[in-house]
């Protein structure tokens, strides 16, 4: 049956009816294939095996995860991979971070940003109209005398 | 090649201005040499990593133990790095 639902062969239907629908609908599609020999109990194996309940009750016990900002997602990836070369710095990475509200919605800024300085550019602003700086790390360099 | 060149925004300069010494020497000595070689990582050098959305990061570990993130998108028909953000998990 999966083999059959991941072929896009049939629909996945719910409601007492559906199963009728089902077994007409496979039998069908597979009479045409003819080596499926026990239709009717993967059909039965398959209804048996069902998810149970509404589909809003089945979307309310496993919600979807919202997206993270791309900045986020983009350093959770450099901690993954910051996790898996230092173990021995994965727990103190500080992994709420993905998770507090006032750092998202700081994420969140950060793309904006972004897409408004990409923007810009594009359209051939100037820098510090976007208020960017070219040379900047060089200065503080010097004025620390670090250079 | 031409190099990358590298443009910060005013809060990330303002980031550097309260940064530690050896921070600012490593950014300095090894992290913007190898953005302007290689910003989006070709050689596989660097501890650059890329993520969807066009966001870069490269993760800076200083001689005293000091662990950060510059997070930083690049527009590679232009050479041109921009970064937005110095996420600092342990000084220095």
């Amino acid at each position: 049956m999966a083999t059959l639902q991941a072929a896009g062969a049939v629909t996945p239907h719910r409601g007492l009816w559906a199963k009728y629908q089902l077994r007409a609908e496979c039998s069908s599609r597979c009479a045409r294939w003819g080596h499926v020999s026990d239709l009717p109990g993967i059909i039965d194996t398959a209804w048996y095996a069902r998810p149970k309940g509404p589909t809003t009750m089945t979307a309310a016990a496993h919600p979807a995860k919202p997206a993270l900002p791309a900045s986020a997602a983009a350093l959770r990836a450099a901690f993954e991979r910051t996790a898996r070369e230092r173990p021995e710095l994965a727990n103190r990475l500080p992994w709420s971070i993905f998770t507090d509200p006032d750092e998202l919605a700081r994420f969140q800024r950060l793309d904006a940003e972004a897409a408004r300085v990409r923007q810009g550019l594009r359209s051939g602003q100037p820098l510090e109209e976007l208020d960017l700086v070219e040379g900047g790390l060089q200065r503080i360099l010097e004025e620390r005398g670090l250079r | 090649m031409r190099p990358y060149h590298v443009t910060e925004t005013s809060a990330v300069l303002a980031q550097y201005a309260a940064a530690s010494g050896e921070l600012l020497a490593e950014l300095g000595r090894t992290v913007y040499p190898a953005l302007a070689e290689d910003a989006v990582n070709d050689t596989g050098r660097y501890p650059i990593l890329y993520d969807r959305g066009g966001w870069y990061t490269f993760r800076i570990e200083t001689p005293g133990g000091g662990l950060h993130f510059l997070l930083y998108q690049a527009i590679e028909e232009e050479r041109r790095v921009l970064v937005f953000s110095l996420i600092t998990l342990r000084e220095p």
